[in-house]
């Protein structure tokens, strides 16, 4: 735990963002990875939970020990609402309904401006102990990884295993597709709804521009390279892509241009993600994969 | 940046004008929806892939368009351009789809997603995200018919989009390439079997509806502005796809003019925000209610 203030205030910023995009990256690992629902509205579910920690905080004048748990319950209600309706739809049909979700909730920060600030934002005071949370924050990330893991080798993990394989086998085997299904877009909404309430802490400051389709498509990109269904991978993954960002200045068409590119290298190069290849592959992870 | 921009000039007649204007306004970013859908549709009967870089494909074919018409280029020549590079890029997509070997939906998505924000990422580079203007032939002209009146673009946009749906559909059902684009849509291992050059036939498949989503974002830039992100179209493009049962020609067309109507009807009567959020609920109650689309069998 000493790492945190042995860095200077920058990389304890990026570091900080990155473990922010790992919780957020596990948290589509749970609906994409492991249970194979294709949800393109992750980062809609980490802008609810970005601005209900932001809107928390300034109206009610929540403490974080309210805010974050407030954070992840936005985000899980708005999934449970946009889930609903759509736990009939798979593949291509629920990427489409999905994405559709994500562009209107980025639509919606703009709109709602009595609320959100619009495209000006919210500034969010920072927190009285940053050291603190920071702590909190890297102790949440490896929390989240590991609640993650256990779900994975749980009886939930086998449910949604067998509903990415093939929905008619899950049903055959006595799962409820519908209910599984709705459980790994919630479970996903709510990490990404953690992250959400830490990036305000972090970067005391929300607008709509960091919750639009570039950054599903990282989140994307860090599942993709880290390999659907390891957990550490995506998060790993997750931290990396984000130190890159900030060391190429964190420009907006640069960072579309690289997540597109690296989303192809890797479809090309590794289909099933690095943690699958050869030459990177830890014991760990081959253990919890089963 | 915000995707409801893209039919803001229309939306503004819709707050102020009359019921005529207001259907006329609607016909034209409906016609542009159901041109666009239509390439959406084209590509998943060839090959059974949905294109999430189709809105990309659309902002390339307008920024080639505006490059060519600030060159000095008459305007027609304008149009052409847009429509070859449209084609272009998804030629290049269909390629790298093959080189990638996708198969499941996960790596279908993403890497048409991905090759997507390459395109915008790599436009905003090298144009900025500045907007661009491309002048209607016909300027502000008026069409004044009674107490009526309406820009003549408006007529110019929807003219060219029926136009394009028409001449397509008549390929598909009056030409040999057409005969053999259905018989791909209806089982690709049989084409095989004919003697259809399948490869070729589905990158044709491609160009094709890559060269529908140029001329869209081609036509409707005189009503909106061309910036980076105008590929946010897709959205309507999906609603309006859906709603004509996704592969089906005709209803694309009528898909997508029913979204366009139903928008600008909203946008006057009730409110713009929930025009913008209409085609996700179009999305949602056609998918969930009548997965065939409004005009399908069963």
């Amino acid at each position: 735990m000493a790492a945190p203030w042995a860095l200077n205030p920058y990389l304890l910023y990026v570091l900080a963002l990155g473990c922010i995009f790992a919780i957020g990256a596990i948290g589509l690992d749970i609906t994409a990875g492991m249970s194979g629902q294709l949800s393109l509205g992750h980062a809609g579910f980490f802008g609810i939970g970005a601005y209900a920690a932001a809107l928390g905080i300034l109206r009610l004048d929540m403490p974080p020990w309210v805010a974050l748990p407030a954070a992840v319950i936005a985000a899980s209600l708005a999934a449970v609402v946009i889930g609903l309706p759509l736990v009939r739809l798979r593949g291509h049909y629920l990427a489409m309904a999905t994405l559709a979700f994500g562009l209107i909730v980025f639509d919606l920060l703009y709109t709602l401006r009595e609320f959100t600030g619009g495209g000006a934002g919210l500034a969010v005071p920072p927190p009285e102990n940053p050291r603190v949370m920071y702590e909190v924050l890297v102790l949440a990330t490896v929390a989240s990884a590991l609640l993650a893991l256990w779900l994975l080798k749980s009886w939930a993990g086998v449910a949604w295993e067998l509903l990415r394989e093939s929905e008619t086998a899950a049903a055959a085997n006595g799962i409820n597709v519908a209910l599984w299904k709705l459980l790994a877009v919630i479970a996903g909404a709510a990490y990404a709804g953690l992250a959400g309430g830490f990036y305000v802490y972090v970067v005391s400051y929300v607008s709509p521009g960091p919750f639009g389709l570039p950054t599903t498509i990282f989140f994307f990109a860090a599942l993709l390279i880290g390999g659907p269904g390891t957990v550490w991978g995506p998060a790993m993954a997750a931290l990396l892509l984000n130190a890159l960002v900030y060391a190429l200045g964190n420009l907006l068409a640069l960072q579309e241009t690289i997540y597109g590119a690296m989303i192809l290298l890797i479809l090309w190069l590794f289909p099933r993600g690095l943690a699958e290849a050869r030459l990177f592959q830890p014991k760990l992870w081959k253990a919890n994969r089963g | 940046m915000r995707w409801t921009g893209s039919s803001s000039r229309t939306l503004y007649h819709a707050a102020s004008m009359n019921l005529v204007n207001l259907l006329i306004g609607g016909l034209t970013t409906g016609a542009v929806y159901g041109l666009f859908a239509l390439g959406l549709v084209l590509i998943y009967r060839g090959t059974g892939i949905v294109n999430f870089g189709q809105g990309q494909l659309y902002m390339v074919g307008a920024f080639a368009g505006w490059a060519a018409a600030a060159s000095g280029l008459p305007w027609a020549i304008a149009l052409a351009v847009a429509v070859v590079f449209g084609g272009l890029a998804s030629g290049v997509l269909y390629l790298l789809l093959r080189l990638l070997n996708v198969t499941n939906p996960l790596h279908a998505t993403m890497a048409t997603l991905g090759f997507g924000i390459v395109l915008t990422g790599t436009v905003r580079l090298a144009f900025g995200t500045q907007p661009r203007i491309i002048e209607s032939p016909t300027g502000f002209s008026l069409l004044k018919l009674g107490p009526v009146a309406t820009e003549w673009t408006n007529f110019l946009v929807i003219g060219i989009s029926l136009l394009a749906w028409a001449v397509i559909w008549l390929m598909l059902e009056r030409t040999r390439l057409g005969l053999e684009m259905k018989a791909l849509y209806q089982d690709r291992e049989a084409s095989e079997l004919v003697g259809i050059n399948v490869p070729a036939l589905a990158s044709g498949v491609w160009i094709l509806g890559g060269a529908a989503a140029g001329l869209a974002g081609f036509v409707l830039a005189p009503l909106t502005m061309v910036t980076p992100d105008i590929g946010i179209i897709i959205v309507h493009g999906f609603a309006g796809a859906i709603l004509g049962g996704f592969e089906r020609i005709g209803g694309a067309m009528i898909g997508g003019i029913t979204l366009g109507i139903l928008q600008v009807l909203i946008a006057s009567y009730l409110s713009t925000s929930f025009a913008s959020v209409l085609s996700l609920l179009v999305v949602i109650i056609v998918l969930v209610v009548r997965p065939s689309g409004l005009l399908g069998r069963g």
